[in-house]
């Protein structure tokens, strides 16, 4: 009966991780297939002979790609960003969360100001006045138009919002009685304890900020100021056949370049995947954690 | 909405106005003396005299003190300038300084694909900061007339326009700028390299190396077309023993894109094309406006691509390939026919070339399926984009002079296209035509090009070919001697026999048919023309597939007409009432 039992269990557990690995290498495809283009010669990569396997080795466009110098500085670009983006989205997020984690009796009107910041989740203001707010305050064409706009992620804050009432009351009052404020209590006790959540949000932010693009293409004034993945957007993107003239002749017969463009693809997207493993250990515990409430 | 965000953006504008004047005050004057263009005040220029007995303008004048002129600029993926240039200081914007006096200013510069352009100047033209000159769609140019954003310019057209540009924009019985006019005034300026010719016509592409080796002759008629595309398929062209081979290309989206086959449907002189209900044709019976594609003759069209889809000459997966796919498999060498435009040579054609030296392409005017002759049809007869300018600009005129300007550099009498339109350095050839703010194309330009360089490749003499024209006579010498093949399209569309060949004799021998419809979309046509397009495609291809019987064509007009379609006809025919007058 037992050994029936776990065989069973056996079963299914062989088919559960079958399934899983399937998902798992379908998800995969995708990327060894631009990898595979990205290493395949030009004329294989058009006539689309390239599946997982790169036809007629050469290493060309990524060399082609590091000697171009908008790659480059699109690169610069993104980085600028999350190095001026991140600290502020986590300093804006953690002060936003700790204050509204705070029970109505501490701070009166928590729930109205709770939705407040959840109203602007439900409601956007679309693209027009969203540019216009970011003319009007002079953002437009500065590396603050890519940070200031999406500076408060509210969907971050709550997630901080919840681990920290999830917090044993116990600690905070511990604090207090030793005559700690709010801000020594933030910083000595609530922050320490609170790394997974963070770290999770930490994540979210980074990769919000590298994958972000439209703001780059509609806030900068010039090429030269885009991030990485607003460049990306505007050399991956396909040709308009509907209208072609002559002047665009020269320009079509040069255009094949595919495999450069899995390479770019492919060098955009490597930072952010080394990322994840070293910040994954946290991630799931952070969700998880700051899911449930007391 | 728009009045609000323009009153807001005043604000802004006048900060902007004032840094204008800032920066011309600051420009360079040192040129200033080497024109002796007779000096003018601009205004006196067209407005302030009044009077049509007036001197005509010298269209050439240059500005003391020189004028600022902003606009926006596109730049393409790559962009490429000679040593020390760019897209803000090139040979073009220190020429409009030097010789005109105008100081061309970009406020923004944006990356030049499909999705950027339209967002971008969607929050340009949305937050009320317009540039003095703008580069605009068509449908933006509508929405900036009717909100009266913009210049009427019919004056100084007129005043300062030169034979040269008058000469272009008559093209096609002055269609070209009908479609740049509100109200019989003229409101912007046609750009003439962004379509607006019979460039576009398809043709029949063959591969011609498939045909050798099968011993078939090139296409005449309708049934030419069925033999060559069976043995295609059947006769393994390829060679490898295996039948891996289609006999015609098809793509998604039935007509537009790569692979449209609306040269297929005129052998049955019917004229279907749809971006959004597009294609529309004078019916002789009621003197009005009809859409194209609901016409009885396209069931003959989609009967016959039925047969050819039933004996395996398509690719039965052409239903989810989109133009890039379809071209994958042209350039794997798969497909041996397509229905096609000039253009196609140099793209996917010159990527087989490089793949497969052995193989050769040529393009064919359409073939008819009865006595009568095929009529090619072009559903753009009017350019994609207009120069505008903004409403209380100063000098107006500007925009006419620069348009002057170019026609002079590029093909005037005097051009200097060496210097203004593709620029030698170290070797390499850098077109640096496209930095112009204002830019114009002939119409005859590519036939031209054609005749001189076939000319010349018979006979040896290049003393008639300009440098443009001589870079073609060179390339298309290294490719036919094999030692370079980059540029090998070249011979399939200027050469003998070639695409510009075709098409003059569809211009000798009247056989375009151009789009009678071609205003900007009308408000039913915004509103259901994608789910129309979507209803006719869908319909179209289970016809195709033979998942649905030819006779659910008529089901389509039906639906068609009531769901929309009998609307936008109305609307058509309103527009076209207030054109033909």
């Amino acid at each position: 009966m037992v050994r029936y039992k776990s065989s069973s269990r056996r079963l299914f557990e062989i088919g559960n991780y079958a399934v899983l690995a399937l998902i798992s290498v379908l998800c995969f495809f995708p990327i060894v297939h631009i990898l595979a283009i990205s290493f395949s010669s030009s004329s294989a990569a058009t006539a689309g002979k390239v599946g997982l396997w790169p036809v007629g080795f050469n290493m060309k466009s990524y060399s082609f790609v590091i000697s171009q110098p908008a790659f480059l500085k699109s690169l610069g670009v993104t980085l600028q960003r999350l190095l001026l983006g991140v600290p502020i989205n986590m300093l804006l997020g953690v002060l936003a969360a700790y204050s509204l984690s705070k029970e109505t009796k501490d701070f009166r009107f928590r729930t109205v100001y709770v939705w407040l910041f959840v109203l602007t989740m439900l409601f956007g203001g679309g693209l027009i006045p969203t540019y216009m707010i970011v003319m009007k305050t002079g953002l437009l064409d500065s590396i603050w138009g890519l940070v200031i706009p999406s500076a408060v992620n509210v969907f971050n804050v709550v997630l901080i919002l919840n681990f920290f009432r999830g917090l044993p009351k116990e600690l905070l009052e511990a604090s207090f009685m030793d005559g700690a404020n709010h801000w020594k209590t933030l910083m000595r006790i609530v922050i320490p304890v609170s790394l997974p959540v963070l770290a999770t949000v930490t994540l979210f932010t980074v990769v919000f900020h590298w994958n972000e693009w439209f703001s780059g293409l509609i806030y900068m004034n010039s090429p030269q100021k885009y991030p990485l993945q607003s460049y990306m957007q505007t050399v991956i993107v396909n040709k308009d056949f509907t209208r072609l003239s002559v002047a665009n002749l020269t320009l079509l017969a040069e255009v094949s370049d595919r495999t450069v463009k899995a390479a770019q693809i492919f060098l955009g997207t490597l930072p952010i995947l080394l990322v994840y493993p070293f910040i994954q250990r946290y991630f799931m515990g952070g969700i998880v954690m700051g899911s449930v409430k007391e | 909405m728009l009045t609000r965000t323009k009153k807001t953006g005043s604000v802004l504008l006048t900060a902007l106005v004032g840094m204008m004047v800032i920066t011309s005050a600051c420009s360079d004057n040192k040129n200033n003396n080497q024109g002796n263009a007779a000096e003018q005040t601009p205004a006196a220029g067209n407005n302030a005299t009044g009077t049509n007995d007036a001197p005509p303008a010298d269209p050439m004048a240059k500005y003391d003190p020189p004028i600022e002129l902003t606009t926006v600029a596109f730049e393409g993926e790559k962009p490429e300038y000679p040593a020390g240039d760019s897209i803000d200081n090139n040979i073009w914007t220190r020429a409009y300084a030097s010789d005109l006096g105008i100081n061309v200013k970009n406020l923004w510069v944006a990356a030049n694909t499909p999705e950027v352009r339209d967002q971008k100047m969607s929050v340009t033209i949305a937050s009320g900061n317009l540039p003095d000159v703008m580069h605009v769609t068509a449908r933006e140019m509508q929405m900036l007339i009717e909100s009266g954003q913009v210049e009427d310019l019919t004056d100084v057209y007129d005043q300062y326009a030169s034979e040269g540009v008058k000469n272009i924009m008559s093209y096609n019985g002055g269609i070209i700028l009908d479609a740049a006019s509100y109200k019989g005034k003229l409101m912007a300026l046609p750009d003439t390299t962004q379509g607006g010719g019979t460039d576009g016509a398809p043709m029949i592409w063959v591969r011609t190396d498939w045909l050798d080796k099968l011993k078939l002759s090139p296409p005449k008629t309708m049934d030419d077309v069925m033999k060559i595309a069976t043995a295609f398929t059947n006769d393994d062209p390829d060679g490898n023993g295996k039948k891996d081979t289609f006999g015609m290309a098809l793509d998604k989206n039935i007509y537009d894109g790569f692979a449209g086959v609306q040269g297929f449907f005129s052998a049955y002189h019917a004229y279907p094309f749809n971006v959004n209900v597009s294609m529309w044709q004078k019916d002789e019976a009621t003197g009005k406006l009809a859409y194209s594609g609901i016409q009885p003759q396209v069931k003959n069209g989609l009967i016959a691509l039925n047969q050819m889809f039933k004996q395996g000459l398509i690719d039965p997966e052409f239903p989810v390939k989109d133009g890039n796919k379809v071209a994958e498999t042209v350039t794997s060498g798969k497909v041996g026919l397509m229905f096609g435009q000039f253009w196609n040579a140099s793209w996917p054609l010159n990527d087989l070339k490089k793949a497969d030296n052995k193989s050769e392409w040529m393009p064919y005017p359409l073939v008819s399926a009865d006595d009568q002759p095929a009529k090619s049809y072009v559903e753009t007869p009017v350019p994609s984009m207009y120069y505008v300018v903004k409403k209380g600009y100063d000098h107006k005129e500007a925009v006419v002079k620069m348009l002057n300007y170019y026609y002079d550099k590029i093909y005037g009498e005097h051009a200097e296209s060496d210097k203004f339109h593709t620029v030698t350095e170290n070797g390499k050839k850098i077109q640096v035509f496209g930095s112009a703010t204002i830019q114009t194309f002939t119409m005859d330009t590519n036939v031209k090009a054609h005749e001189l360089v076939t000319e010349a490749l018979k006979t040896g003499d290049t003393s008639k070919l300009n440098d443009e024209f001589l870079g073609y006579y060179t390339q298309m010498k290294e490719a036919t001697a094999g030692t370079n093949l980059t540029g090998w399209y070249l011979n399939p569309i200027f050469g003998e026999n070639g695409a510009y060949e075709v098409l003059k004799n569809y211009n000798a021998n009247n056989l375009i048919l151009s789009n009678e419809f071609y205003g900007s979309p009308t408000p039913t046509m915004i509103e259901k023309g994608a789910f129309l397009k979507q209803q006719e495609i869908e319909a179209f291809t289970k016809i195709i597939m033979g998942a649905a019987p030819a006779d659910d064509f008529d089901k389509f007009v039906e639906n068609w007409k009531q769901l929309g379609g009998d609307k936008i006809t109305e609307e058509v025919n309103e527009w076209y009432a207030t054109k033909s007058k």
